[in-house]
């Protein structure tokens, strides 16, 4: 997901239909340049090498986000175009939980992240907490920080808790529910669910975690 | 059709490597966008790195930018999947037609299923859920939420 703006002017987008290293690419009806989707940027013409701002985004079932967010505007499905597919029917264990700060990529495998629960790290240098739930298949991916406060999250008797203080977080909205910390908000980062293949494909130099 | 050299070809680009002017005399036939020899990879394993892929190439060609109407866009050409199993997804622009108005309904509207995965977006108090397989199907939604216009792909 990413913002349509650039220099502060909303641009839209069309499926250009080639592949640029096995993904798609779009085409600005502005001014036709090409871009890359998984990079969200310009490869050629006049904006080429202008980057579009990554938006987070969750993918999980439709009983989980509804829970979550119970006021939710639905894209309404067209059935003429629709095509029987189930994106999770592919074994998990080839996803990742990819993270892409400034210079740094790194790879999360779904299935270890969904096991520990909450996964600490540090990426560039700034905190991260990695949550994935194997139940409702919600993953997100925040920065550990209330205010300039690094906190550490452990996932204890179904709930996401802080260990500092013991505060209980909801984890798809970042917010602490409970505790000294209630109220508390944590930024979230984009990731991106991809192939761990596809995403070594665009981030050459990705860290891998576990490994 | 058109082929708007100026956008792609012409000056020395920024960092750009290669000289234009070996081949700008090719450049005007309309006959070589569709054939040009950049598209054709012969399987040669040595060396790996320095021979651009297929889905490389398609950044060396001269495009056409025409805009055409993209709302109105042609459905898939089935006899390129037929013809090209494995370039099936090596379309024209929007053969996949992108959503560019996207119609929102509620939950309760939305007719679906708890298990249906969806893509969700939380921003400036507003959510919107994208179910997936409609983003399986038309790939990209243009939309805007909480003010914020936003580019939806799968």
């Amino acid at each position: 997901m990413h913002d349509r703006r650039i220099e502060g002017k909303a641009h839209v987008f069309g499926n250009f239909g080639k592949l640029y290293l096995n993904a798609m690419t779009w085409w600005d009806h502005e001014t036709g340049s090409v871009w890359s989707q998984p990079l969200g940027r310009a490869l050629k013409g006049p904006y080429k090498g202008t980057q579009l701002e990554m938006i987070p985004v969750a993918v999980m079932p439709w009983a989980s986000w509804r829970e979550e967010h119970p006021d939710t505007l639905v894209l309404k499905v067209d059935t003429r175009f629709n095509v029987a597919y189930d994106p999770f029917e592919y074994d998990l264990d080839i996803y990742v939980i990819g993270v892409s700060l400034g210079e740094d990529a790194k790879a999360y495998p779904w299935l270890k992240v969904s096991a520990e629960g909450a996964v600490n790290d540090r990426l560039g240098g700034v905190p991260l907490l990695i949550y994935a739930n194997p139940e409702s298949r919600a993953a997100h991916v925040y920065v550990r920080l209330a205010g300039d406060r690094e906190l550490e999250f452990a996932w204890r008797g179904g709930a996401l808790i802080d260990v500092e203080t013991g505060s209980t977080w909801d984890p798809g909205s970042g917010r602490a529910v409970e505790g000294e910390l209630r109220g508390e908000v944590l930024k979230q980062v984009p990731y991106a669910t991809a192939f761990d293949w596809a995403w070594a494909d665009f981030y050459p130099e990705t860290a891998v975690y576990g490994r | 059709m058109l082929i708007v050299s100026a956008l792609t070809g012409g000056g020395p680009g920024p960092g750009g490597g290669q000289p234009d002017g070996a081949i700008s005399g090719e450049e005007t036939s309309s006959e070589t966008v569709s054939t040009g020899p950049s598209r054709v990879q012969t399987p040669e394993p040595t060396p790996v790195a320095a021979i651009p892929s297929r889905d490389e190439a398609f950044l060396e060609e001269e495009d056409e930018v025409v805009l055409t109407d993209a709302l109105g866009g042609p459905a898939i050409d089935p006899t390129v999947a037929e013809l090209f199993p494995d370039l099936a997804r090596v379309l024209g622009k929007d053969d996949i037609l992108p959503i560019y108005n996207p119609i929102l309904v509620t939950a309760r509207e939305s007719g679906l299923e708890d298990g249906d995965h969806v893509m969700g977006l939380a921003i400036g108090g507003e959510a919107r859920a994208y179910p997936v397989r409609e983003l399986f199907s038309r790939e990209m939604v243009n939309d805007e939420v909480a003010g914020v216009p936003v580019l939806v792909t799968w």
